[in-house]
């Protein structure tokens, strides 16, 4: 897009006021409103119960209650994806499985692509602010870049998972891609 | 060119047909274009507009107007527009001015409070509302457009324009072909129409059109040339039964004019016939009761005439009938008829008759025209005819009653034996008898010694001396008796009779002017009455010289009197006679002055001597003012003339002593002496002191 790296400069502008302190509550309420950004322009592959069975949007926090409690209080009484929201906490990779987004706040490789298998398997959308997650397999990485909350996006994921992703939520992205290849 | 003219006719039907195809299809073509552009201006609005929500559901999402201001500014629109984008919460978010105005609030269906999409086509703009959208249908926002109208219409106008002008010149050339193209079909019937207009114009059926094509006109030309050759043969036929007419119209027009003619004209004479003969007289009566006259119906019948017709043949009575109305003709006035009814019948009508004795005249006229012979052919005919009279109406008031009265008094005529007249009143035959009678004694009176000679003197009112006489004739018939002069002067002129009697007057009276000469009397002047009919001889001068001449009279002794009226009838000849009378030394006096109708003026131009006031002014003078003041004021106004003036008839003393008074030079009348002998004169003179001339006496006695 031919003002896709203004955009991003100001983008970093807004997000500036959130970057002094991590998992602060401002931060947590900036990564929300993100998420919920997110969730407009990504659509789940056909085949998410997103799309059938399932009574509510549920976002699950890989192990951290403070950031769970941080979310439920922000996402409380709110709709995503037509559904109420129903944050929740997981601490091993095998409860995933009803999950809708996953939002990875911190763990080891390991666990990390066991936590990635189960969200392929079960179309979750992975989210996480860890620097170097997204070369990994997470599909949207919030990073900080002199202050600024910026998010980074692994396309080969969201093709490989069946994620569709609008232009709009790349225009302010960073792109990345898996391990194998640069970060940029 | 003709309006109402087939060429026109055909320019008209095909510029119309063109014009008319031509609105339809501008129109048609109008119309679609406008709908297609319309639909696509929508079209690429619409997709703008989706355009522009896409790239703004991210702006939105995110809360960036810059970066929305910059989506918003990035349409292609090219016509004037605004933009703005809304917030889900129905703010503005951002907003863009390309010509379409600054907007603050939603415009269209939005302003009434219901945010649906919808696109609206206003008069001037182009109203849009759409809806962003994210993937999941969420409500992002709202965009607004809001797009001129101005340009697409003036597009339109322009296209509008440009196929009204390109219409005006198809239709321009159109009609310029259609008034080249359409001789082909109306110069045919143009051509025939000439034709037709000129056979009609000169009625010369013998024209022919000459066909052009093998079309329909083809066909009316050659149907039109026979059409005319079959009214050609008709009028042909038509023109030899209208001469034909002609000239039995002619024949019977003639006919009818002759038939008019022998209807009312005797064919032989050429007289009005008895049925215009009775017209007349039913005329005659209508003129005599207008003018309170009387009308004459006379009846003629030629004696003896069927013995003429025995003896000479129908011929020569034919030719006697022809000659006896030419000399009728010659009698009677213009104003008159005569007509034949048949046989030697004849009737005479005369009109506006005033005096009964004029008619006499007439019958006598008639009456005498017989005895000049007829010369008939070789013949020598001698006839008369037989006249009966009557008036209207006194004898008969109606046609019927007067015809059967002439005939009653013709009857009479023919008893009487012939050659007179006769009227049905008895009076009138009375006086017409005593005419007669008069005319028939008087051939004989001067060699019988009947006339005589009577004078009256003229005294001098100064002195009372008589100064002249006014000879008068007299006749003393032996079985008439003494016959007075108004009696016997219109006869002796009817008959021609004053001419020897005049003679014999003049001579008379000259004769007793020499004897009275003789006797030694100075001159006095002997008056001589002329009679009409004298004065106008031509030769009268030298009758009266070689009369005074025979008697070694001198002028200064006799005077002749005349009428107003003999003067007045040819006023230069009149003047001429007087002047050569007046050039011998004779005076002249006019007699009976005051009861003519001489005009002053004229008066003055003749030479006359004396005025001899009338008898009827003299009688009634004293008595009546009116006579009074006439008779004054001519002795006056002769005064002035150097006229002298004798008074006629004065009776009285009274009458002498007016005349006296007013200055009348002399008189003469019963006061003094009444007509008298010659003997009788000389006594009264020598009574009233008339000297005579001593010499002459003297010399007389010695001879």
């Amino acid at each position: 897009m031919r003002f896709k790296c203004r955009l991003i400069f100001l983008i970093s502008l807004i997000l500036l006021l959130g970057a002094a302190k991590p998992r602060s509550a401002e931060e947590m309420v900036l990564q929300a409103a993100f998420i919920k950004n997110f969730t407009r322009f990504i659509e789940w592959p056909k085949a998410s119960s997103l799309y059938s069975d399932a009574d509510t949007f549920n976002l699950c926090i890989f192990d951290s209650e403070p950031v769970k409690d941080q979310l439920s209080k922000i996402f409380n009484d709110r709709i995503l994806k037509k559904k109420p929201v129903r944050v929740m906490s997981k601490s091993s990779p095998e409860e995933l499985s009803g999950c809708h987004l996953i939002y990875i706040v911190g763990t080891d490789d390991r666990r990390l692509q066991q936590i990635l298998n189960i969200s392929r398997k079960n179309n979750i959308l992975s989210i996480s602010f860890s620097k170097g997650f997204a070369e990994k397999g997470v599909h949207i990485n919030f990073y900080r870049n002199n202050s600024r909350l910026g998010y980074e996006i692994n396309k080969t994921v969201f093709e490989s998972t069946g994620h569709d992703i609008s232009f709009n939520l790349l225009n302010y992205a960073r792109l990345v891609s898996n391990d194998s290849g640069t970060g940029r | 060119m003709n309006i109402g003219s087939i060429k026109s006719k055909i320019i008209l039907i095909i510029t119309t047909v063109t014009l008319l195809t031509l609105a339809g299809g501008f129109t048609a073509i109008t119309i679609t274009t406008y709908q297609t552009n319309k639909e696509r201006l929508i079209q690429d609005i619409t997709s703008e507009a989706q355009l522009l929500a896409r790239y703004s559901q991210g702006p939105l999402a995110f809360d960036v107007p810059q970066e929305l201001e910059k989506v918003l500014a990035t349409t292609t629109i090219s016509y004037p527009h605004s933009a703005a984008v809304f917030n889900a919460n129905q703010n503005l978010a951002a907003r863009n001015d390309s010509g379409g105005g600054i907007i603050d609030v939603a415009e269209g269906s939005w302003s009434e409070g219901t945010w649906t999409e919808d696109i609206e086509w206003e008069e001037d703009w182009i109203l849009l509302n759409l809806k962003i959208e994210d993937v999941d249908n969420e409500l992002l926002g709202y965009i607004f457009l809001k797009v001129s109208t101005k340009p697409f219409y003036d597009q339109l106008g322009n296209f509008m324009l440009s196929m009204i002008l390109i219409s005006l010149l198809s239709l321009f050339f159109c009609f310029l072909l259609a008034a080249k193209l359409q001789s082909y079909i109306s110069q045919p019937i143009v051509e025939l129409e000439a034709i037709s207009r000129e056979v009609s114009e000169k009625k010369n059926f013998a024209i022919r059109a000459r066909p052009k094509s093998e079309d329909e006109i083809g066909s009316l030309t050659r149907s039109f040339n026979t059409m005319l050759e079959e009214i050609e043969n008709h009028q042909h036929e038509r023109d030899r039964a209208e001469n034909a007419l002609k000239s039995n119209k002619k024949q019977l027009e003639k006919a009818v004019t002759e038939l008019k003619f022998h209807a009312n004209y005797d064919s032989l004479t050429s007289l009005p016939n008895r049925a215009v003969c009775m017209d007349r007289i039913q005329s005659a009566i209508i003129r005599a009761d207008r003018h309170d006259t009387k009308a004459v119906v006379m009846f003629l019948d030629l004696d003896h005439f069927k013995d003429i017709n025995d003896s000479l043949g129908h011929a020569v009575g034919d030719e006697l009938l022809k000659a006896t109305s030419q000399r009728l003709l010659k009698i009677i006035r213009q104003e008159d008829t005569l007509a034949r009814l048949g046989g030697d019948e004849f009737v005479v009508v005369l009109n506006d008759i005033a005096y009964s004795n004029d008619v006499i005249l007439i019958a006598e006229k008639i009456i005498n025209c017989f005895s000049l012979t007829f010369e008939l052919n070789e013949f020598k005919v001698n006839t008369s005819a037989s006249l009966g009279i009557c008036f209207y109406p006194d004898d008969g008031k109606t046609v019927d009653a007067l015809m059967k009265a002439a005939d009653t008094a013709m009857y009479r005529s023919k008893e009487s034996g012939r050659a007179t007249f006769y009227f049905y009143e008895k009076e009138m035959n009375a006086i017409a008898y005593r005419r007669h009678e008069i005319a028939n004694e008087l051939r004989g009176a001067i060699d019988a010694n009947e006339l005589r000679l009577v004078y009256q003197p003229q005294v001098r009112l100064t002195d009372n001396k008589v100064i002249g006489v006014e000879a008068l004739l007299r006749w003393d018939h032996p079985q008439l008796g003494s016959v007075s002069p108004a009696e016997f002067i219109p006869i002796a002129e009817n008959t021609g009779l004053i001419f020897p009697i005049s003679d014999w007057v003049f001579r008379q009276a000259c004769s007793q002017a020499k004897n009275w000469r003789e006797e030694g009397y100075q001159a006095f002047t002997v008056a001589v009455n002329l009679s009409p009919l004298q004065f106008r001889r031509a030769d009268l001068p030298e009758w009266i010289s070689e009369i005074l001449k025979g008697n070694q009279l001198t002028t200064e002794w006799i005077a002749i009197e005349v009428t107003e009226s003999m003067l007045m009838r040819n006023v230069d000849q009149s003047i001429q006679m007087l002047e050569d009378l007046k050039s011998m030394g004779i005076k002249i006096s006019i007699d009976d002055f005051g009861t003519g109708y001489s005009s002053l003026n004229y008066l003055r131009k003749f030479p006359l001597d004396a005025l001899k006031i009338d008898r009827s002014f003299v009688d009634d003078l004293v008595k009546d003012k009116d006579d009074t003041a006439i008779t004054a004021a001519i002795i006056s106004m002769a005064k002035k003339l150097n006229l002298n003036v004798v008074a006629e008839g004065v009776e009285t003393e009274q009458q002498r002593q007016f005349l006296a008074e007013n200055h009348c030079n002399s008189m003469q009348g019963f006061l003094i002496s009444p007509g008298i002998s010659p003997a009788e004169i000389a006594e009264l003179m020598d009574k009233k002191g008339n000297l005579k001339s001593q010499d002459k006496l003297k010399k007389v006695e010695s001879i």
